[in-house]
């Protein structure tokens, strides 16, 4: 009973109070005359069931009056005080205003980001029902990695056959295509794919028509559906386009269809597709010869009713059949299946969750910043509030007041944080790797921004519900009587104190996550590739797309020639220091050729083991600027009739011999034996992260390609250079696509993850430290303001400056120091699960939180420094006066 | 003019409820008037139901209350006794027209 009877006293609309408590008594000494229970649960639950009901009627009041301009005239009118009030107190606006906008602009920013990459559905029909098929290799596959391999075109063929679960669709990476409509051969991106792409990913041509199996016949597939882009661009977006024939050194293909705008496929290219040709492949292609080319990239449409788990299981039994026929196609990899969405975004959704989690952080503190700022302006209003109360406002109606100034604060802050979002993106469009899957799609729309508008509400009721409490407070309505002074008692002083510490922990985990990424970030660059990339400009000559489909048998650079004739103008332009030819796969390019090594009797064909061929010029070792160890580069005298020699890099030294001098020892390799005639260091081709591969160097002439490429080192910026050099590329061998690109521009390619990964985070991590100051300083300055009087006192009784900026700093520094205690602990936590996007780096690396705390506790003590001055200059007389 | 145009028609819960403070006039109070309705019709209302409405009435001007004598078995609490106000009258009376009006058989001509 005196549960409910509090219940009664605490909640009932005055008017019912004493009514209902003696109702309540009535009926339970009248239950218990009659024998029936009437204990605390009855009473209890009696009491919850009338007042209940009041609080539901009071707070539906309004509606059922049916007075609906009243309460929006009521609110609109909140609203104009609540804008007026803001306008009076500019400073406190303007705080409010600037951590708002900053929390709610990082957020929607990064939530724009991970809804267009990761969160949106891809944009075909009924696309939960798109597969990615692929082979894994064994050393790559480990549970929940999504790097499906390319496909064989035999493998495909066989399970386009055999599989009745999905509908199976191939493509080739995009090739070269160069076309020659004006005078300037204009470069494009050409995807050679099966006819059922179209169907499978059920796209429609918005002119014409795609093209059918009747074009994957040899000298019937010279026809190309075009990107909606190119149509633009090089047709003006001409309806007469069809029919329209693209001339191509190698012969002309037909235009017969424009492909939507919205139509992305594939996803993560550098250069999307400007023109889709039929796959057509030949006859070695299609059966299992000895060479095995894993070029296809499958995409799949399951059939009504079937799921990924059923398509696996029947691939890997239609495989297995496959298998016991073709032993060594299947020996090191199998068959993967995945959704297209998992598939797409797989490998990037736990970087992009991780950077959503730093910038949650953010706004977390940016919430807890405007809670501060607006429970002390909720104090510092106490009076207002008193009078209001007094004149007969409810709670209600008082903490309407405040709640509105919140409303308001929090509408501006997301409009503010909107514009910053979007032009945040814009600056962030450029940085974004372009190999980010769907990058282009990222824009603030409306579900970014219905996004943004329940972040915002919840910010504003988080953020408001405190200080309207506060300022309707019973307490604040007894302290009508001390004249202000005393208004703002130690609860309040608390309340802030604990924020301070909260927005302190808060800071800590994102700096510790900038810190820890910009540790790793330094050691991925400071990683020695062996080689020197700075000012070297490389060309390279794709084969070129023939009217058979199958790459070149055509010359191209390979010529002896050719080769010579290039080298030799491209070694008298200005500022160049050395020039090369290279086959095989410019380093971090992520091709390469490889090959089994034979060594005195024994073959090492372990994909690991497998040596990266490159054919070079003689002066490659002078463009990139490795050391010969032992022996002799390739020389001028190393021509085809010469004796075949080979050099190898130190790594396939330990690994081939050992301790032995490989100099004048017979390894075969592919073709022919050849004699080592040197060792030189190791590059680290495959990237900073990646183990070094044993490499071996031929020289160009004795094995020439027609795919290319070629690099020259400059004294200077070598993109200064690039239209020339594409100028000689293109009079040696004409019609071939031309792609200049520099050497660091291809590692920073690389390490751009990190990089991203470092930039974002020490954003945030910046911008958290400064809303935390904010608020530092916020909490210190109120509570000097608070302690006037007491500060007065004090020096009064002979207190000097000194001792005052001590006292008040040593709070600060309690403050700050319980802060970055909690925010160590929370961040030691956390650490532990990015320990997977870290290189070099352990989660708990002490000098990252080293950095971290003294980072903290220097701004945090800089933002109480003013407060602390302003404390030591108060003047007593000046403060006693005030009361 | 019909009274039940400034105040809205009579819901069934406060049609009850009115009746039941006629009944017990002028000691009517929650939880009489709970006891009341229950005991004729067998409707055991909820008691935030009957506050919720009485306090409705009260506003549209149908009720009026007062304070009774607090009594001993109540704690020493007191009542708040309900009495039916002039236009409280008149709001039965019009219901109960309107219903008859509406329960009628045969149709209406218009005659207006």
């Amino acid at each position: 009973m005196r549960a409910a009877r509090w219940l009664v006293r605490r909640a009932a609309p005055p008017e019912w109070r004493e009514s209902i408590a003696g109702d309540l008594e009535e009926e339970r000494m009248r239950r218990q005359a009659t024998g029936r229970r009437a204990g605390e649960l009855w009473a209890l639950a009696a009491a919850l069931g009338s007042v209940g009901e009041l609080w539901l009627e009071s707070w539906r009041g309004d509606t059922m009056r049916g007075n609906f301009g009243a309460i929006f005239g009521g609110l609109l009118s909140d609203l104009r005080v609540a804008v007026r009030s803001l306008c009076w107190s500019p400073g406190f606006t303007f705080a409010a205003l600037a951590v708002l906008t900053i929390g709610i602009g990082a957020a929607t920013a990064m939530f724009a980001i991970v809804h267009a990459i990761v969160l949106r559905p891809l944009p075909f029909d009924e696309p939960e029902r798109l597969v990615a098929i692929g082979e894994v290799h064994h050393r790559l596959a480990a549970p929940g990695l999504s790097n499906l391999g390319s496909v064989a075109a035999p493998n495909f063929y066989d399970w386009q056959e055999a599989l009745t679960n999905v509908d199976l669709a191939a493509s080739t990476s995009a090739t070269g295509f160069t076309i020659r409509d004006g005078d300037q051969p204009e470069e494009l991106r050409a995807l050679r794919a099966t006819a059922s792409l179209f169907e499978v990913l059920r796209v429609r041509p918005i002119l014409g028509r795609t093209f059918t199996t009747e074009h994957e016949v040899q000298g019937n597939d010279r026809v190309a559906v075009i990107s909606d882009g190119f149509w633009r661009r090089q047709f003006g977006g001409d309806a007469r386009v069809i029919g329209r024939t693209l001339h191509v050194d190698s012969g002309t293909w037909e235009v017969i269809g424009v492909l939507p705008a919205g139509f992305a496929y594939p996803f993560g290219v550098e250069q999307p597709p400007d023109l889709f040709v039929p796959y057509v492949p030949n006859e070695t292609a299609r059966s299992r010869t000895a060479s095995r080319n894993y070029n296809l990239r499958v995409v799949g449409r399951l059939r009504s009713g079937a799921s990924v788990a059923q398509l696996d299981s029947e691939i890997r039994s239609v495989t297995a059949a496959v298998a016991r026929a073709f032993p060594e196609w299947f020996a090191d990899r199998s068959p993967g299946v995945l959704s297209l969405h998992e598939a797409t975004v797989g490998r990037v959704r736990g970087r992009l969750f991780l950077l959503l989690g730093a910038v949650g952080f953010v706004l977390l503190i940016a919430c807890v910043n405007l809670a501060n700022l607006m429970l002390a302006r909720a104090t510092t209003r106490a009076r207002e509030s008193q009078i209001r109360a007094a004149l007969g406002a409810s709670r209600w109606r008082i903490a309407r007041g405040v709640l509105a100034e919140s409303v308001v604060l929090v509408l501006a802050g997301t409009a503010g944080g909107v514009v910053l979002a979007a032009w945040g993106l814009r600056a962030l469009g450029s940085m974004l790797p372009a190999t980010l899957p769907r990058v282009a799609a990222i824009q603030i729309d409306a579900g970014v921004l219905a996004t943004a508008a329940v972040v915002a509400l919840i910010v504003a009721i988080v953020a408001g519900l405190g200080p309207a409490h506060r300022a309707s407070a019973r307490e604040t309505r007894l302290a009508v009587d001390a004249g202000g002074r005393s208004g703002i008692g130690r609860p309040r002083r608390t309340v802030g104190a604990v924020l301070v510490v909260a927005e302190v922990a808060l800071a800590v985990v994102p700096l510790v996550g900038a810190g820890l990424f910009t540790a790793s970030f330094r050691h991925v660059t400071n990683v020695d590739l062996g080689l020197d990339y700075r000012n070297v400009l490389t060309v390279s000559v794709a084969p070129r797309l023939t009217a058979t489909g199958g790459d070149v048998q055509e010359p191209g650079l390979a010529g002896a020639q050719a080769i010579d004739d290039a080298l030799t103008r491209l070694r008298m332009l200005p500022g160049v220091e050395a020039v090369a030819a290279l086959s095989g796969g410019v380093p971090f390019s992520g091709s390469w050729n490889s090959s089994a090594l034979t060594v005195g009797g024994t073959t090492f064909d372990d994909p690991d083991d497998r040596v990266q061929l490159r054919s070079v010029t003689p002066d490659y070792a002078k463009v990139i600027r490795t050391e010969v160890h032992r022996g002799r580069y390739v020389s001028e005298a190393d021509v085809a009739g010469a004796p075949a020699v080979v050099i190898l890099n130190e790594e396939a030294v330990r690994r081939f011999f050992g301790e032995q001098d490989p100099v004048g020892a017979v390894v075969q390799l592919r073709d022919a034996p050849r004699i080592v005639v040197g060792v030189v260091g190791d590059v680290r081709v495959r990237g900073p992260e990646e183990p070094v591969s044993p490499e071996a160097y031929i020289p160009w002439a004795q094995m020439p390609s027609a795919s290319a490429s070629v690099l020259i080192r400059t004294a200077d910026d070598p993109t200064r250079l690039a239209r020339d050099v594409s100028r000689i590329v293109l009079d040696v061998a004409p019609g071939v696509p031309v792609v200049p690109r520099t050497l660091e521009s291809l590692v920073q390619r690389m390490v751009a993850p990190r990089e991203l990964n470092m930039l974002l985070t020490s954003l945030f991590g910046v911008l958290a430290v400064a809303i935390a100051t904010v608020g530092i300083h916020g909490v210190m300055a109120y509570t000097v303001a608070q302690q006037q009087q007491e500060i007065g006192v004090r020096i009064a009784l002979g207190a000097s400056p000194g001792n005052i900026m001590r006292m008040v700093l040593g709070r600060a520094t309690l403050l700050v120091g319980a802060g970055l205690v909690l925010g160590g602990v929370g961040a030691s936590v956390l650490a532990g699960s990015i320990r997977a996007f870290l290189f070099e780096v352990q989660p708990h690396d002490p000098a990252v939180f080293a950095s971290v705390g003294i980072v903290i506790a220097v701004t945090g003590l800089a933002a109480a420094w003013i407060p602390a001055r302003w404390a030591a200059r108060v003047d007593p007389i000046v403060a006693m006066q005030r009361s | 003019m019909s009274p039940f145009s400034v105040t809205g028609l009579l819901g069934e819960l406060q049609h009850l409820v009115l009746l039941a403070v006629v009944h017990q006039e002028p000691d009517a109070y929650a939880v009489s008037i709970r006891d009341e309705i229950e005991s004729r019709t067998g409707i055991a209302l909820r008691r935030g139901s009957v506050y919720v409405t009485l306090q409705r009435l009260e506003r549209k001007g149908y009720v009026a209350s007062a304070w009774g004598a607090p009594t001993p078995e109540r704690g020493g609490k007191a009542k708040r006794c309900f009495t039916l106000t002039a236009s409280g009258r008149r709001a039965i009376a019009a219901a109960e027209t309107a219903l008859a009006c509406m329960k009628r058989t045969e149709p209406l001509r218009s005659s207006r």
